[in-house]
Parts: structure tokens; sequence; C-alpha cells
């Protein structure tokens, strides 16, 4: 008997741990998030006053919300859109191992292990409008300085290539390993039938790597809708709110304007969009 | 049971060392310098009561309020920290109130008059002046004996707005200095013009905002002028570059901030600089701030904090703290104190604070414009950004905060 029950719990006892720091860490703080954005209150108060869905109404009429939220879509569509064509054509470039692409491999790879502060930092330093070294080197070859991150056009575009630079080696990485999955006698015999290159990436490539695009696009999506980092110190979301993402809105409102309930609705609508894209996920992998 | 006792022994002696009351302190720091100061203070507090052992957790200023904020929501906030005039107002509900530990007519008598609205809330005292702040110019001298400039000496001669925009001109086009002006991105410094206007942002009955005014309009548009005819790089307020950096790398002529950073200026070796009295429009003025120690309502030791806030609040200890930091203490038997090197410079910020009106202490006092801080910041940037206009920002600053204090 007591041998059955240690055989059916065995397993259980195996995911205690992660099931414990998971609750505690990750499903406890959510359910506090949801609850509290039900109510009015501060830090200091605490909750004050149940308003139902009452935060809720008041986002739908919230400019610096619905803005941010504008903001993220096009940033999310803009950066997985870069990511995804810069990563697979660096896989196909890289593909071959030789010291000159495992090298080139290790420089593209080298800013995900980076700090995303790091990052913004660096990309700061350079593109600084009064302090950065592109401006000085224009400057110095007699060239008018470019408003990086004064100009609300370039410094989204800076936001976008930093973000683009920080992510794309890990794609790169998982599209080498969909490559890597494709049998070569394919390509052998699409030769031996007479296609070119060209041909042979939207014929076979392409159509194979239709799994780990999708997983690439997705992952991708998810990480973008949560970019607030490098943005941050980068920009620290301008010039005005030009580059202020939803993350940094919820951080804003929960600290600066000292109102964490609102914030707190805030993030369980970020949590919804994240929870639709993540189950857009599973279904297509399941499908595969 | 020899080694049973021994355990025993241990564990009492342990238990001893623990009883010692630990102090847990929240202390921010802007220069690099404050922390080894403090640090020294923090020596001799444990020296005169060995039974404390305090423990001080150093945050930058600007991750401050976010660790009050989440200590105090957690139900453990510090035993004492140490503050700015936004914090003491936002925390005011929940601040430990010192009457119960002193003497309240005395211990109040002892700071200036000025640092009295932001620590009494009648009855109840919820913290204590460490220093007093004022906005300033500091100059690099260098640049302006280039273009030529002379700057005012005195209070009598001030330039006036117009006369100040003369002088950028000039020492911008006419030394290495790049840009005329680096100025904080800051809301508290921004208002150092609209208080020379004569505007202020709430009126004397402390709940209604009078900012979108004549008075109003003029600041906003003259500052926003600054930045259009590239006086101030944009860089400072649109994409948050640090003005100080600007200034200590001898690349700005002026930058408007305040005597908070004469400890870490001390250290520019590069080219001379001096601080201005800063110019006047209808009126002369400055915005007299300050650092403040506080302790909280539910802390561990609350009376080990009382203790500690009068012991660093006293002439004893606050008078050499000040010198050491180079700050101008908040106590009235201060007047007169000599800050070698610094003297000059400090005589020019003590100069504004003298003639600023009292209803700016007032002004920044109110809880409202803690809350309102990054709200009109981010409305004043839309007009540098060409998103609305000066009148436009400042009506929307104005409903804003009406809502807030109704």
């Amino acid at each position: 008997m007591g041998h059955k029950l240690g055989k059916l719990l065995t397993p259980y006892l195996f995911v205690a741990p992660n099931t414990l720091i998971f609750g505690i860490f990750v499903v406890l703080p959510m359910a506090y998030g949801l609850v509290y954005s039900f109510y009015r209150g501060n830090f200091i108060g605490g909750l004050q006053q149940f308003v139902g869905l009452g935060n809720y109404q008041q986002l739908l009429q919230d400019r610096a919300f619905l803005t941010s939220l504008s903001h993220t879509f096009v940033y999310v569509v803009l950066v997985v859109c870069l990511v995804v064509v810069l990563s697979l054509a660096l896989a196909i470039a890289l593909r071959a191992t030789s010291l000159g692409t495992a090298l080139a491999r290790i420089g593209f790879y080298l800013p995900v292990i980076l700090s995303p502060v790091v990052v913004g930092v660096a990309w700061r330093w350079m593109f600084s409008s009064d302090l950065g070294v592109i401006n000085a080197v224009l400057s110095s070859l007699g060239q008018s300085p470019i408003p990086w991150l004064t100009d609300i056009n370039w410094a989204r575009a800076v936001v976008i290539l930093a973000s683009v630079w920080s992510m794309v080696g890990f794609y790169m990485v998982i599209f080498i390993g969909g490559l890597n999955t494709i049998p070569a006698e394919l390509y052998q015999a699409a030769e031996v039938d007479g296609a070119n290159p060209r041909q042979q990436f939207w014929q076979i490539t392409l159509p194979l790597l239709t799994p780990t695009t999708l997983m690439v696009t997705i992952l991708a999506t998810i990480n973008s809708f949560k970019a607030f980092e490098i943005i941050l110190v980068l920009t620290n979301g301008g010039p005005g709110d030009a580059t202020r993402l939803l993350v940094q809105n919820i951080y804003q409102t929960a600290f600066e304007g000292a109102n964490p309930t609102y914030a707190s609705a805030q993030s369980v609508v970020l949590f919804g969009i994240l929870m639709l894209l993540t189950l857009v996920q599973l279904r297509i992998s399941r499908e595969d | 049971m020899r080694k049973v006792r021994l355990l025993a022994l241990v564990l009492l002696l342990c238990s001893l060392a623990s009883a010692k009351g630990t102090l847990q302190m929240v202390w921010f720091t802007e220069a690099p310098t404050e922390q080894a100061i403090f640090e020294k203070y923090v020596r001799m507090y444990e020296a005169a009561n060995p039974d404390t052992k305090v423990e001080v957790t150093y945050v930058p200023f600007q991750q401050l309020t976010q660790k009050l904020q989440l200590m105090v929501a957690g139900n453990t906030p510090p035993d004492v920290a140490r503050v700015v005039t936004a914090n003491i107002a936002e925390f005011e509900p929940v601040a430990l109130d010192l009457s119960a530990y002193v003497d309240s007519a005395s211990f109040l008598n002892q700071f200036l008059p000025s640092q009295i609205p932001y620590i009494y809330r009648k009855p109840r005292i919820i913290g204590a002046p460490l220093d007093v702040t004022a906005n300033g110019i500091f100059y690099n001298k260098d640049c302006f004996n280039e273009a030529g400039v002379k700057v005012p000496t005195n209070s009598l001669n001030v330039w006036t707005w117009e006369q100040w925009r003369e002088a950028m001109n000039k020492v911008r086009n006419n030394s290495k200095c790049r840009f005329a002006l680096s100025y904080d991105f800051t809301t508290h410094r921004f208002s150092t013009l609209l208080y020379q206007a004569g505007g202020r942002f709430i009126d004397d009955s402390g709940k209604k905002f009078v900012v979108d005014s004549t008075q109003g309009l003029r600041t906003l548009t003259f500052f926003a002028d600054l930045f259009k005819d590239g006086f101030i790089p944009k860089g400072q307020w649109l994409s948050n570059d640090d003005p100080s950096t600007l200034f200590r790398s001898g690349q700005a002529a002026m930058y408007m901030s305040g005597n908070w950073n004469l400890a870490q200026f001390s250290q520019i070796k590069n080219f001379n600089w001096g601080v201005m009295p800063l110019p006047r429009d209808k009126f002369r003025s400055t915005v007299p701030g300050g650092k403040f120690v506080m302790g909280f309502r539910g802390s561990k030791n609350p009376e080990e904090a009382a203790k500690f806030i009068q012991w660093i609040t006293s002439k004893e200890v606050n008078l050499p703290f000040s010198k050491d930091n180079m700050v101008l203490s908040a106590r009235k038997d201060a007047k007169g104190m000599k800050y070698g090197q610094f003297d000059d410079a400090i005589a020019v910020f003590q100069s504004d604070l003298s003639v600023t009106p009292a209803y700016v202490g007032k002004d920044w006092s109110n809880p409202a414009i803690a809350r309102l801080n990054t709200f009109i910041r981010g409305e004043i940037v839309k007009v540098l950004l060409g998103q609305q206009t000066p009148k436009q920002a400042l009506e929307t600053i104005q409903a804003e905060g009406n809502k807030i204090l109704r």
C-alpha cells in the first residue's frame, strides 16, 4: 500500500519545487494583480475602494494608455518582421560550418547575452544627439548632426534597430537548428532538376521551415510586447511619449503616478494579449 | 552534558548579540562623495550608542521613491529615510510623528522658517530638515571670459531674462562652449522661471491651480524659445541626456541646477566655474527645497529612529555634516557658517533664497505638486515638440491639477 502511494506521489514530488517557486513568484503576484485591478488605492493607503471594472472603463478613455498600446502594436509588427527576415537571412548565410561563420555567429549572438541595460547605454552613447559618437563623427566630417533621439521618427527607428540588434542572434540560432533538419537530398535532387538557389529557397527551405518560422514569430512577438529596459535607458520613452510602450506606461503609472491599482488593470490587459498569443502558439504547435 | 551547556552558552550569547537594536535606514545619494561622509557619521552614532547597530541601504536618487513606495506597501518601512520635498509630502500619511518624542515648539524653533511648512502638519511633526537647497546657475568662467561676458556679481545688478538670453547668445557664439545652457529635466527647475515671472502653481488657499495665467504663459513661451533657438540642447528634455555631464565636460556655458552639486563640482579640474545670481523677471526668486530625514509609522524601532533624527539634525552634528557635504544647513544657528573655497558660491544661493517669495515653498509642500511632477514635465515636453501650444499645456496642467486638489 505504502509502496503504491509512494509511486503515485513520486512524480508530484519531483515537480513540487518548481510548482512552489512558480506559484509563489508567478501565480500569486498575478492573482494579486488581478485583485488590485478591481480596486482604487495607492502604496500608502493600500486598497481603498472596490470599483469593479471602473479601472478598465477608465482605460478606454486614457490617452496615455491607448497611445502606448498603439505604439506597442506598431513596434511589435516592425520588430518581429525585421527579426524574422534578418535572423533567417543570417542563418542561411552562416549555416555552413567554418571558422569564419563560427566567429560571425558568435558576433551576432553576443548582444543576446548582454544585459538590456548595457545595450541601451551603448546605443545611447552612439546615438545621443548632443553627446553621441555618431554625431561627433558627422560633425568632424563637416556634416550636420542628425537628431537621432530628439526627433520622433528617428528615435522610433533607433529604438527598433536597437531591439532587433539585441534579439536577432537568438532567433538566428533557432533558424540554423531548423535549417539543419532539412535533408540535404532535397537540395541535391532540386539541383539535378535544374533549380537555382532562389527557387530552392522558395520551394524547399521556406516551406520546410514553416514550423520554425512560426515559433520564431510568436516568441519574438511575445518578447517584443514585453520590451522595456532597452527603451527606458535609450530614450526613456521619449521624445515626449513617442517611444513609450505599454510596459513603461504600466511602470510609470504605478511608481511615478503612485497608482498601482490602475497600473494593475493595464498589466491584466497586457497579460490577456500575451495569453492569447500563447494560446495561438500552442494551437499551431499542436497542429504541427 | 558539557557540550549541551556550551551550546546553551553560545545560544545565549547569540541572542544577546541580536538584542542589540538595529536601525534600518534608506539613504539616497546624488554625489559620489556623500556615502563615505554619511558612513563616518553612522560610525559616530554607533560609537555614541553602543546598543544600536545602523544598517544603511544606499540608493541612487532616481530609485528612492520606488524603494520607499514598495517598502511601505509591503509593511516593511525603514526606520529612517533621507528624502526630498516631494517625498515628505507623499509619505506624510505614514510618517512617524516626532511630536511624541520631542518638545514641538523648541524642536521646530531650531530650523529656518522656510523649512517648517514641509515638516509641520499641526500638531504632527513629520520629519526634520537636514539641509536647505536652492536652485541656481553654475557657469563656466573660462567660456564667459573668452566671450568677454561679465556675469552679475551681486544682487543689485542681476540680469533680466532678456539680458540673460543676450549673454547666452554671446557666450555660445564666442567661446569654446558649444551650448549656452544645460537645464535639469525637472518641473522643479522649470518652476524657477515661473516664480520669477510672478506666476505660481497653486493659489493661497492651497485648493486651486492658477498656473494658466499670463505669467505662466510668458514663462513657458520663454522657456520653449530657449530650446527653439538652440540655447538649451534638446536632448536634455527630449531624450533624457544628462545636463550635468554636458556642463562638467566643459561643453555647456551654464547649468541650471542647484547648490547640492557643489561637492561633486569641486572635482572639476579642466575649467574654472562659479555660481551666478539667478536672473529676474518680475521678481527675483529661486525655489527653496531641502533634504529631510523622516521616520515611518509601523517601523521596527520608532523610538530609536526619533533619537537618530534628533541627533543628525542637532547643532553639534548637523553643522559639521553640512560643511562636509558643502550644503546649507537648515538650522538657524548655521548663519554665517564658513565653507572655505565655496563661500562665494554659497553666498549667491543664500542671497537668492533671501528674496524668494514665501508662497514658493508652500507650492512645493503641497502633495498635489508631488503627484503632478512628471505630468507637468510631460506637458512641457509636448510644447517643445510642437505638439501643443504653451497655452494648451497650461490649460491641461491646470485642469489635471484641479482634479487632484478636488
